[in-house]
This record gives C-alpha cells, structure tokens and sequence, in this order.
C-alpha cells in the first residue's frame, strides 16, 4: 500500500482528529516505567519507552472483566459500545494479538468479550528504534509486521512515516497526512537469541533434571504470566451485593505459577511441584501452543525475564539445555 | 450477536443446532426431581433439550456462589441429570435445593465417550465412587441400544454400602448385565465381594477379544485397572477413561483443565488410555 507522511508536530492534531470518535490508549510514563493507558491528548503520551511493563493485550482480555450482572435468573450483559483506538502498540505486541486471536475467536468456541472488543479497536503500531535488552522478538520471528495493524507509524527524523495495514486505518488519515514514496525501516538486532533448533526439540527434554535445578529460585509469584501479553487464563468469581440476590460475575486473571490453579474439587493438586508449574509455562508457550494452534504462545517481548523478581531467564535456560 | 453453534460433538445423528449468543451465559432451568443418594450425595434431574451423550458433563451455576463441571449422569432425550456431592461451597448449597427451584446450566461439553465406534464389542464398563456417574450415562446407553453390543459386565466399586449410588439402577442392572460390586472394607451384613476393583476386574479371568473398556474414577483407580487388566492381556488401546479437572469455562480459554496440549474440556474429558500416557503434567 501507498504510504503517508505525517509531520510531528502535526501529531497533536492527528489525535484530537481522533478523539471525536475513540477512545485513545497509548503509552504512558510512570514514575520509573510505562504502561498503557487512557489520553486526552498528545502530550500526555510517552514515546520514549521500548515497551511497556504490562502488556496492551491486557485492553482485550482484562485482569478483571464483568461477564454479567444478574439479579436473581436476570441476566444482563449489554456493555456500552466504546471504539478504541490503540496508539503505540508495538509489533510483537500485535503478534500477541494475532496469537490470542487463535484461542480465543476460534470457530465454535468463540469468547464474544473478546471478538467484541477486537471488532472495536483500531492498533496504531509503533515501530520500535532500538531493542530492549531481554527481546529477542527476532528469533521469534516478530520483529517484523506484516498484517493485523490498521496504521503502521515509523518515526523518520521530524516526522512519521505511516503505513496502512486495513480499510479501518485509511479511513483515519485525514488532510494532516500526505503521500508519500518514501519508505522507513528499521533495522534492529536483539542481543537476546533464543536457540530454536532447541526449541524445536523441547520435547525431548520434557523430563530433563534441569527443571527442577533451575525453578528452585522460582517464587511462584506470577509476575512472569501477569506480564505476559499472551497469558489469558483466569478465574470465574461470583461477586454478590450484600443481599445475595444480584451481583456480578467476574473473570479474574490468574496465573499456571499458582498451585491451587489445578486444584480439583476435594483438593488434589495435579501441579503440586514448582518445577511442573515452571515447566509448564514454557511448554504451553513453546511446544503445546504450537501443537494446538501451529504458532508459539511466546513474541520475545522479555517481560517475563524483566520483571522476574528471581532473574529467571528462560531463554538462557533453554539455550543451555544439554 | 448471535452465533449458530453445533453441539459440541463427533456424532452427526444428534449434531443438532443450539443458538447461543454468548457462551459464559447460564441458562435457568428449573429442577425436577432431587434424589437423596446417600449421607452427602444427591442426584438432580432437569429438563433440556439437548440429550446430552455419554461422557459429557454440563457446567452447574449457583449465582453468587459459583459454578463447577458435573458429568451427566443420564442418556435420555429432553432430560439430564447429575449426582452431586457434597465436597465445598456450590455443591453444598446445591444440596439445599428443591424441586421447582432453579439452577444456571451451560453446555453439555466434551466429546464423550465414542459409542458408536464400540459397536460389536463387548463392554466392561467400570466405576468407582462418584466415577460411577459418568458410566451410568453409558450403562443407559447400553441398555437402549442393547442389540449393538455384545456381553456387558459391570465393575462397581464404593467405600461401603451406604455409599452406594443408584441403588434402584444397581438392582435393574444386576439382572440385565454381568454384575460385579465390592466394597473397600468388611462391612457388617455384607456378604459380598471386599477389596479393590482391580482385584475383582482381575479375578474376572475376562479375555481381550472384542472387548472396550471404560473407566471412571479417581486417577489412581484408573491406572490400577488398567494394569490389572493388562495382567489379563488388554491394550490400552481398548480403554477409555474421563479425566478429572477443574474444568471452568469449558470452552478452552481458562487454562484450569489443561494436560500438556489438551484441554480436558475441549479435547476430552473422554481420553483413549494409551493416549493418556504421555499426558503427564
Ligand atoms: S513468555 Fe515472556 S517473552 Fe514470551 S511473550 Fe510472554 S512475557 Fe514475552
Ligand atoms: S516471575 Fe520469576 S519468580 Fe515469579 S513465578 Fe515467574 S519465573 Fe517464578
């Protein structure tokens, strides 16, 4: 498709222009650290970030949801139509997207919370200028973008270049945009590289002792999964008001680090072991994901190897598998 | 939004269409009947629409208290029933209820079991606890297509006599099929068979020539008859059993059920036994 240009100062504009109709996510700072959150103006938004602490999947599948109000068998689940846009999510993040887009839209057992949300958002990716130290988006092959953005913006000295990924995304480029033939790409590299060929044979190493030495540092604290932009299991809570006959019922982030996660009815843990809860993140996002669905469950945005209290670095420990 | 959902199953004589506009939603129903099993176990019926196949369990809600999975206890047109007992918060309350009151249903889910591919065989259907449950649901199938399937003998298992369920069906059974119970402990008045179910399979002397075998129950009993009957020169390839999870939504998304790449929900919760060896979390 033909690009755009839009000049930075400019930008301003561009997102009053959308204000008019959406609701405007984009990253913003925090004392020491970034996150998405909801602007009213270009000001407020941070550009200096190489991503966020959380993730912006957290807009599509939140750590807290209301499924329904009910008052006695009443059920009420209309939610109001808010359109969104989501300014600055970047490619690996949108990778997420399209990943979870396989669990959760998938024919027959579709999660409308979700689809209805996705059908409401438009993504303004935002090419990254530099690599963080713990991505290694390149070995996972989502460094680079190729659909399921609606505006791609690449800064280029005093402007953006914007390319457009869908008929969503051409439909915001108003007179602040000119055409242009002129093309911006990034070349980065991680310093981070996760080994795939033992990726690949993970399998072979299902019972290896690793596991055990290597999730002894482990506090089973769920920052990893709580980070993660692909991790979405939760919890199904009743919330009650005081008088029991109406409520909420909820959906709550949780987390496979936890052991009461596979707890059954009478107790029994079937991942009882931090090693087994270790192990199975990393097999759920490298090996039983992509048996189920044909994609890793993983975009090498680093987060879990961030903000592990514990400095468990996963790729390091796949590398070193023997 | 409305979607036009097939019933979760393999089988094209009951795929029947159900409309759902979103699948986290419980529908009421209200309850028919309640049956007092034992101390702390009860059986609940309701009328639905969908029959539900053998092996599928159905997601029970109790608004503001929660939901959880049960097996559907039942193969009969317009009706299912579960057992319930006794062992936190839902099921608790789920005791107190009568007749008339109502309850939030979801599903059925799972594949269940794969009746149609046993036709010709014989069944040995074994049970144990409330694992007795879900092979009720194939014991009534049997019963109603009787000409598919050649012998079927029955394995029962329960702590004690008190803890019998269906008794009214234990009778019925005991005529119709090759009958075998046992109970965990001497019991006084009982005169019966004492000891594990596997040594009862075992003492059995059943060969494995067009035979499938289902098995319900606590992990630990599957995998002990499973060996017994491998003693007896069964495949694991004739043995079917359904897994036990904390199946929350049912629908593949919640991560709670999840063995290795399957989703007991979705992929399950009916499992052919050689294909359970390697799910080992
Ligand atoms: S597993 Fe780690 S690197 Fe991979 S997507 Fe999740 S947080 Fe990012
Ligand atoms: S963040 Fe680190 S310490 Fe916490 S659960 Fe994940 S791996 Fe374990």
């Amino acid at each position: 498709m033909s690009g755009y240009i839009l000049k930075k100062e400019d930008f301003g504009k561009f997102i009053e222009s959308l204000k008019e109709e959406y609701e405007i996510f984009a990253p913003v700072k925090k004392k020491t650290y970034f996150v998405f959150g909801k602007v009213d103006s270009a000001e407020e938004i941070a550009f200096e970030f190489i991503n966020t602490e959380y993730s912006p999947t957290n807009l599509f599948f939140p750590k807290k949801e209301v499924l329904f109000d009910y008052n006695n068998t009443k059920i009420n689940n209309k939610k109001e139509d808010i359109t969104r846009v989501i300014f600055g999510i970047r490619p690996c993040d949108v990778h997420a997207l399209i990943i979870m887009d396989t669990l959760f839209l998938e024919a027959n057992f579709e999660d409308t919370y979700y689809r209805k949300k996705r059908e409401n958002t438009l993504l303004i990716s935002l090419k990254c200028n530099s690599a963080g130290e713990n991505c290694f988006c390149e070995s996972m092959g989502t460094d680079k973008l190729e659909r399921g953005y609606d505006l791609m913006f690449c800064e280029q000295g005093g402007s953006y270049v914007v390319d457009i990924g869908s008929q969503r995304g051409q439909k915001l480029i108003n007179e602040l945009f000119k055409s242009t033939d002129e093309e911006c790409i990034k070349e980065l590299h991680c310093n981070k590289k996760l080994d795939m060929q033992k990726v690949n044979q993970l399998e072979q190493f299902a019972e290896h002792e690793g596991w055990k030495k290597e999730s002894e540092a482990c506090l089973s604290c769920a920052a990893c999964t709580i980070t993660c932009p692909t991790c979405g299991c939760f919890d199904v809570v009743d919330v009650p008001n005081l008088n029991m006959a109406a409520g909420k019922r909820l959906r709550v982030n949780t987390s496979c680090q936890l052991k009461n996660f596979s707890e059954v009815a009478g107790g029994h843990v079937f991942r009882e072991t931090r090693d087994k809860r270790f192990k199975h993140r990393i097999y759920h996002k490298l090996v039983y994901f992509k048996k189920q669905f044909d994609t890793f469950m993983c975009v090498g945005c680093g987060r879990c190897i961030t903000n592990c209290p514990a400095g468990i670095d996963m790729v390091s420990i796949i590398n070193s598998l023997k | 939004m409305h979607h036009e959902l097939p019933c979760w199953n393999r089988y094209g004589q009951h795929n029947k269409f159900i409309k759902m506009k979103n699948l986290y939603v419980p529908e009421f129903v209200e309850i028919d009947k309640v049956v007092k099993e034992t101390k702390d176990i009860i059986t609940m019926g309701f009328r639905h629409p969908m029959r539900a196949l053998p092996g599928q369990f159905i997601e029970v809600s109790l608004l503001g208290i929660g939901e959880a999975p049960f097996g559907v206890a039942s193969y009969r047109e317009g009706y299912i029933e579960f057992t319930v007992r006794n062992v936190g918060n839902l099921t608790r309350a789920l005791q107190s209820r009568k007749k008339g009151d109502k309850i939030g249903v979801r599903g059925p889910f799972g594949n269940g079991f794969p009746m149609t591919d046993f036709v010709n065989n014989d069944l040995i259907i074994i049970g144990g606890g409330t694992g007795v449950a879900p092979v009720r649901s194939v014991i009534i199938y049997a019963e109603k297509h009787r000409n598919q399937f050649g012998e079927v003998h029955l394995f029962f298992g329960f702590r004690s006599p008190e803890e019998f369920l269906y008794k009214k069906d234990l009778e019925n059974w005991k005529r119709k099929f090759q009958f075998n119970i046992t109970i965990d402990k001497p019991h006084r008045g009982w005169k019966g068979n004492v000891g594990f179910l596997n040594q009862l399979v075992e003492k059995s002397r059943l060969n494995n020539t067009r035979k499938i075998v289902i098995i319900c129950g606590p992990p630990i009993m599957i995998e002990v008859c499973a060996a017994s009957l491998q003693k007896l020169g069964f495949n694991n390839d004739q043995i079917f059993v359904s897994l036990e999870r904390l199946m929350q939504c049912g629908l593949g998304k919640c991560g709670h059920c999840m063995i290795n790449d399957k989703y007991v929900c979705r992929d399950g919760p009916v499992f052919r036994y050689d294909k359970t060896i390697n799910l080992k979390d």
